[in-house]
This record gives structure tokens, C-alpha cells and sequence, in this order.
């Protein structure tokens, strides 16, 4: 219940952000679907490269562009496929877990 | 002397491009002129039809077993932020994959690759020579066109740093090399220029399924003022668009503008608005988009001029190409262009509109001037081939190589716990993006993999991850 109530805000703002998320990948559909929008877009952000790498990961994890998506996801493992590594595997991931320390995904 | 060729130049998305279609003609040459080297081809495993296509495409060249992957993480395009932490961990493990196959000299036929795991390791860390082909520096010269992108420009400036770490580096031109020393600060004993050649028989694994929307096809104009290339803005089409609407209206009617060559809706788009402005009509610009060879030569065989007005180059093959199928050509007095080119009456000022509509108008009207251009081209054409490209990159890898036997033999005594120094490696790798529970996983089976593969394929070679392994069982 506590951490319910602790984590509360944060849900709060992905909610409010979904509609904002959703809005942006329509556009960002209907401007790469029209040559001429796209062409246009793609010379005004040629002036602001922060945002077009940011518009562009987005692209990318959003599924928009078929050409980075394959290349710009991460690897998602299951716990499962864990227990099924070959034995060689799994002590050279053990050897990796003590030497590495990770992030949440 | 073995030596272990990299080759996933072929297998990203370039293949069918410049960098593809050099390394597959300089490999295959180089596969046909030495017999008595130990060839091995090295790919990474992200696409299981790359492997079955290499071993084709050099059948009866290589065995197929000669023809190797290495498992690594994929999603290593390091110009997504996320990507940094696997594209390095992938380096890592190619490296330690290449130690164990024992070779004398490792050839990597692309350092600049988004899509591939190509590094060339410091020579404290690594026993064998390290040999790479350099094509350009056209991103560093225009940086506000190629590397607007922060996350870009500190992918490349990195790839560019490991150049100096080469034992070798091969250049496609004199201005390559002499731009690699000046402007990277690069040993002139490091580098050699190898130079390029024209090859239209590509094989079908190179071109075939590139394109859907293969326009090539349709109706295309006989004595045509003919580019063949890529439409980025250093190509510097915009002012043959600019020049050639300067000719007499006579003249645009007899010798139609044709642009061939795979391009994308922002360059055309910025064509056509280049083409309105200086006065041409919309029916005036011919584009075939790409290219299929068979057509291409038939390009350049009924062209009444071709011309190639790219301000920077690495080489510039259209250009020879074109004068290797009998075409009158002129091109842009820069960079590799002088060079290929070579008659200072076939070049002009790729900034001045007015002197290119001046030698269009002469190329085009002059039939004294088209045929000097005509048989220039046939004298430039027979000092570009493959057999001496690869003739020159044998002499210098073999001399490397023998260096390389005698240095190894100390440093392979003190090669011990190469998975130990992996796993320290990996550990040390310092990005922005940390490595997640599956990347761990996915890096755990990829080095597993490829320690199976080695003990099947070098057994005796990797006793060392054998060793460690089993110590720490």
C-alpha cells in the first residue's frame, strides 16, 4: 500500500503523458507518410540536431521507422531463457554478474 | 601467413554501395592472386543469410568453412545512446574471437560501419598486425553536412582515433592518403595508397532484392548530359542543375539532363526546386533512381557527356567507370577527381555555375574537344585495375606479415587467461548506457558461442579461456 502510494505520482505523470505520446507518433506518422512534409521537416531539423536525435530514438523506439528499429532496441531476455543458458554460458554469465553491475531496464 | 580478412562491409546495408562493391572486388582479387596465404573472411553472425551469400560469392575461391561469425550482441548502432555499452561489449568480444583464431595480419575492410562491430584494438593489447582501408574523410572536412548530430560526430571521431592504433592503413587514393596524413596526423610509413578500379560485373548476392521501387526501366534519353552518383549536397548536383539551365533551349532539347542513381525524397524534392528556380521545366529533369549495372552501362555508352561535379571524393568511381565504357567526361577540379581524371582540359571549378555551362556547352557542341575527352578516358581507364589495387595491398600485407611471425612467437608465449582479460574488459567499459540484465545474458551466450565454436575450429589455440573456465568450475 505504502509503496503504492509512493510510486502513485510517478504513474500519475506516465498517464498523463500517454496522450501527449500518442499525439506526437500521429504526427510524426502523417509527416513521414508525405514526401513533401517530410522533406521539409527533415531540412528544419538539419538546424536543431539535439532534437532530431531526440525525435529520432523516439522514431526508433516508438516503431515508427522501419529502417532503425532493428538496430536501435535493446535485447529483451526472460528469466526463463536465464535458466536455460548452456552450462558454459551460465558461469560466464555468473563471471559477468559479479563483475558488472547492471541497470533496471 | 594467415591472414583474417573482416568483411562485414558486405553485409550492412552498404553492400550494394562504393564501400560494398571495394571490398568485395579487392577481396576476390586478392583471394585469386595469392594462393600460398592462409585466407580466412570474418562476418558477425546478425543475419544467418549473410554467411550462406559470402561463402557464394567466393565459391570456388575460399573454403566455405574459411568463412566465419563471430556471435556478438546486436542493436550496436551507436548513434542511439542506448547502444553505447553493447557496441563496445561486441568489440570486445570480436577482439577476443580474432585473437584466438591466431592470425598473422587482420584486414578490416571498413572501420566506418553503424550497423557493424568493427574496432581495431591497441597493439599493447593484441599480437597480430592490424591492417584497415581507409575511403575518406569526407565527414570531418564537412562536419555541419555529416556529423550535425552530437551522438554521430563522437562515434565517428572515435572510430577515427583508432586509426592510429592500425599497423597499416590502405588508402583508395593519393588525395586519401595525403588527407589521412595532414589532416589525422597519421605516421606517412603507416599509410599506402592502393588505389581503386571500375568493376560492373557485380554478382547477383551484391545488387539483387536491393530495391523495390527499380524505376530504371522506364523510357531513358539517348545523348543524355548524364550524373551517376548520390544526391547529398557535396555531390554538388544542385549547380549542374544550375549550369546546365543556363544552355540554349536547342541545346537542353538535343542532350537531356538524366540523374541516375538511388535518391530519396528530400534530395529530390530539393532538386526540383533547384531546377524551377534557375528556369527549367519539371519535364527537363530525367531521374531514374537506382541503377541496375547491365543498365548502367547502357548509361554510359549512350551519353553524349558525362559529368561529375562532387566537390569532395575518396575516389570517384562513376567517373571512371564511365570513361572505362568510352564516355566523353569531365569533372570537378578536387579532391581524388584530379587524380582519376587526369586532363586538366576535362576539369572545372565546382563552384563557378558560369565555367560549367561554358565546358557543358563545349563538351556538348565541340566534336574535336569530345573526342580528346574520349581518348583521355581510354588512356585513364587502363591505369585503374583490380589485379594491381590488389597487387600493391599483397606487397605490403606480406611484408607486414613477415614482421608479424617474428614478433609472435614472444608475445603468443605470454598470452595467458585471454577470457579473464575479457570479463576485466568488459567490466572496464565506461558509457553512458549501462548494461541491463539482458544485455549480460545476451553477451554470456555470445561469448559461450563463440569459445564452442573456437575449441571445435582452433582447438589448441584457446587453451587459455579453456584453462579459466575450468579453474573457476
Amino acid at each position: 500500500m505504502i509503496k503504492w502510494i509512493v510510486v502513485l505520482p510517478k504513474r500519475l505523470g506516465r498517464w498523463m503523458l500517454c496522450p501527449l505520446k500518442a499525439l506526437m507518433m500521429w504526427s510524426m506518422r502523417e509527416v513521414l507518410a508525405n514526401p513533401n512534409m517530410r522533406a521539409r521537416a527533415l531540412s528544419m531539423l538539419a538546424a536543431h540536431p539535439q532534437l532530431y536525435q531526440r525525435l529520432r530514438e523516439f522514431a526508433a523506439r516508438s516503431g515508427l521507422s522501419e529502417n532503425t528499429i532493428a538496430t536501435a532496441s535493446a535485447p529483451n531476455v526472460s528469466e526463463a531463457s536465464i535458466k536455460n543458458l548452456s552450462p558454459l554460458a551460465s558461469r560466464i554469465y555468473a563471471d559477468l554478474k559479479k563483475a558488472i553491475p547492471t541497470q533496471k531496464h | 601467413m594467415r591472414l583474417v580478412i573482416d568483411l562485414q562491409s558486405i553485409q550492412t546495408w552498404n553492400h550494394f554501395r562504393g564501400v560494398g562493391r571495394y571490398s568485395f572486388s579487392l577481396v576476390k582479387t586478392l583471394l585469386e592472386q595469392a594462393k600460398d596465404i592462409d585466407f580466412w573472411i570474418l562476418l558477425n553472425d546478425q543475419d544467418d543469410h549473410d554467411i550462406a551469400r559470402v561463402r557464394e560469392l567466393f565459391a570456388g575461391l575460399i573454403s566455405p568453412e574459411k568463412v566465419v561469425s563471430f556471435a556478438a550482441p546486436h542493436a550496436v548502432n551507436e548513434t542511439f545512446s542506448d547502444n553505447g555499452w553493447r557496441a563496445r561489449a561486441a568489440e570486445l568480444i570480436r577482439s577476443h574471437f580474432l585473437a584466438a583464431m591466431s592470425p598473422d595480419i587482420v584486414l578490416t575492410t571498413s572501420l566506418i560501419e553503424l550497423e557493424a562491430v568493427v574496432s581495431i584494438e591497441s597493439p599493447f593489447n593484441r599480437y597480430y598486425k592490424s591492417a584497415v582501408i581507409l575511403y575518406d574523410l569526407i565527414p570531418l572536412s564537412e562536419p555541419k553536412a555529416y556529423l550535425p548530430n552530437p551522438v554521430v560526430r563522437q562515434w565517428y571521431y572515435r572510430k577515427l582515433e583508432s586509426l592510429h592504433h592500425a599497423d597499416l592503413v590502405l588508402t583508395i587514393s593519393d588525395y586519401s592518403m595525403r588527407d589521412a596524413i595532414t589532416r589525422l596526423g597519421l605516421d606517412p610509413n603507416q599509410c599506402v595508397n592502393i588505389s581503386a578500379a571500375a568493376d560492373l560485373i557485380t554478382p547477383e548476392g551484391l545488387t539483387s532484392g536491393s530495391f523495390e521501387g527499380d524505376r530504371s526501366s522506364e523510357l531513358i534519353p539517348d545523348n543524355a548530359v548524364l550524373y551517376v552518383g548520390g544526391f547529398d549536397i557535396r555531390k554538388n548536383v544542385d549547380k549542374l542543375v544550375a549550369a546546365y539551365a543556363r544552355l540554349p533551349l536547342t541545346i537542353r532539347k538535343s542532350y537531356p539532363l538524366v540523374l541516375a542513381g538511388k535518391i530519396g525524397d528530400v534530395n529530390r524534392y530539393r532538386l526540383m526546386r533547384v531546377a524551377k528556380k534557375s528556369g527549367l521545366a519539371a519535364d527537363e529533369l530525367h531521374f531514374t533512381d537506382f541503377v541496375p549495372d547491365e543498365s548502367l552501362v547502357a548509361l554510359y555508352r549512350s551519353c553524349r557527356l558525362f559529368v561529375f561535379p562532387s566537390s569532395h571524393e575518396g575516389f570517384g568511381l562513376p567517373p571512371l567507370e564511365a570513361m572505362r565504357y568510352g564516355a566523353a567526361v569531365i569533372a570537378a577540379a578536387r579532391t581524388s577527381l584530379i587524380e582519376v581524371v587526369g586532363s586538366p582540359d576535362a576539369l572545372f571549378d565546382p563552384d563557378d555555375v558560369a565555367s560549367l555551362t561554358t565546358l557543358l556547352d563545349k563538351g556538348l557542341t565541340d566534336e574535336q574537344f569530345r573526342a580528346r575527352l574520349i581518348a583521355n578516358g581510354a588512356i585513364q581507364a587502363t591505369k585503374f585495375s583490380w589485379s594491381a589495387t590488389a597487387q600493391k595491398a599483397l606487397n605490403v600485407l606480406m611484408s607486414l606479415g613477415a614482421q608479424s611471425t617474428i614478433e609472435r612467437r614472444d608475445a603468443v608465449d605470454g598470452e595467458q587467461d585471454s577470457y579473464a582479460r575479457l570479463i576485466s574488459s568488459l567490466a572496464a567499459i565506461n558509457t553512458r548506457s549501462k548494461p541491463t540484465e539482458s544485455d549480460l545474458v545476451v553477451v554470456a551466450q555470445s561469448i559461450a558461442r563463440n569459445i564452442d565454436f573456437l575449441r571445435n575450429r582452433f582447438s589448441g589455440n584457446d587453451q587459455s579461456v579453456a584453462c579459466t573456465l575450468s579453474g573457476n568450475g
